[in-house]
């Protein structure tokens, strides 16, 4: 009994609880995201290591969004869709821009090699 | 049910909006020029076009061969330019006739960073694609960065075409090559990259979803983008040997006999 109450006591003490340790999280990111930032400005003249800074950067900070507009009564063909990112766009653009939107889903059946992926 | 009807019924399901729209599929099967050109036939028909993504390819480590070259090179190279050449003209006529921007969106990717390109630099004058499909020297470990550094240079080129024909009838075609990143899709079903590749991709990998919207957002893009190397929906720099002085050179080497393969498979689709 002594123990808990003694190993609660600690906790509450402790510097690194949850509330403490977000705002540090937060501003570790923040850095982070600063330095990556001044990194590509950099990496454009550092060959290969720089175009993988450039990469991770992008993969890792930069999450896609998704952009508004309208497509009322146009056609949009998408070869690869039935499956993976193909699939996904063709998703996007019949619901999000829906009205009249007119979508042709190619699948590209690419042999008969289970090696093969059809993609993406 | 076959994959594509069973996408199409997903989607349906999906939208619940009134009034729906049409979502079609149409066969295509890349690996066949036939069938890229039945394609190309087929969308001509169409009323208008505004949007093509092609975004069809294959990853694959084991040499094949398809209409005379690696598979590989085929799929993603020759048949989607062979596609975009042959869609390229209904863009057009959309975009003269409703007054908008059409858009003709590739699919890169950003691994084209990775590409040996000495394979491309290194080959006598008009034999690149030839030394490409010779399976004794093929690096099929590198075959998919290089198909993707290819498609990239291609659509520099492409843009440039596409440009001057647009000073002529005033059509405004919009071309990006994309990279939608790395995503937990089917392509590394086989070739993941081991150990470190999986792990990997469990910590930065996008989701399919999150990487459809590249694609979306390169399909509604404003002109800047035409012919740039889209990323992470905004225009990227491509990767410091396609900045350099060497790769002009051999993009311009590539294109010409890139065009001249189409030329073979059908005469008069490269005059755009």
């Amino acid at each position: 009994m002594r123990f808990i109450v003694s190993k609660n006591s600690i906790a509450r003490k402790s510097p690194f609880n949850f509330i403490t340790i977000l705002p540090l999280f937060l501003s570790f990111q923040l850095q982070l995201r600063t330095i990556a930032q001044d990194l590509s400005i950099r990496t454009c003249k550092m060959g290969l290591p720089g175009d993988i800074l450039q990469m991770q950067r992008g993969q890792i900070f930069q999450t896609p969004f998704v952009p508004s507009v309208d497509l009322t009564g146009q056609t949009v063909i998408i070869t690869g869709a039935n499956t993976g990112l193909g699939f996904e766009a063709a998703k996007h653009l019949s619901v999000y821009y829906g009205h009249n939107c007119c979508i042709k889903l190619t699948p590209s059946f690419a042999g008969t090699n289970s090696t093969l992926r059809t993609s993406s | 049910m076959t994959k594509g009807e069973k996408a199409r019924s997903e989607i349906l399901a999906l939208r619940n909006r009134s009034p729906p729209g049409k979502v079609e599929v149409w066969e295509l099967d890349m690996s066949k020029y036939s069938s890229v050109l039945a394609f190309g036939d087929r969308l001509r028909t169409l009323s208008r076009l505004d949007v093509l993504i092609a975004n069809a390819g294959i990853d694959t480590n084991q040499f094949e061969r398809f209409e005379g070259c690696e598979s590989t090179i085929t799929v993603n190279v020759i048949s989607t330019f062979l596609l975009a050449m042959l869609a390229t003209p209904k863009l057009r006529e959309t975009s003269v006739t409703k007054t908008t921007s059409s858009h003709l969106v590739v699919t890169g990717s950003v691994v084209h960073i990775f590409a040996k390109h000495k394979q491309l630099s290194t080959p006598r004058l008009g034999q690149i694609f030839a030394t490409l499909s010779d399976e004794s020297t093929a690096d099929m470990s590198d075959r998919y960065y290089l198909s993707k550094l290819i498609v990239l240079l291609g659509v520099r080129q492409l843009a440039i075409m596409i440009s001057r024909s647009a000073e002529i009838d005033h059509s405004s075609v919009i071309l990006n090559c994309v990279n939608p990143g790395w995503c937990k899709t089917e392509l590394f079903r086989t070739n993941d990259g081991g150990f470190g590749g999986r792990i990997g991709l469990r910590l930065i990998g996008r989701t399919a979803e999150e990487g459809s919207r590249t694609l979306v957002h390169a399909a509604v893009a404003e002109k800047p983008t035409h012919g740039k190397y889209v990323s992470d929906c905004r225009i990227k720099p491509e990767s410091s040997w396609v900045r350099s002085e060497e790769s002009s050179q051999v993009e311009e080497r590539l294109w010409i006999e890139l065009l001249d393969i189409l030329e073979g498979i059908r005469p008069g689709v490269t005059n755009l």
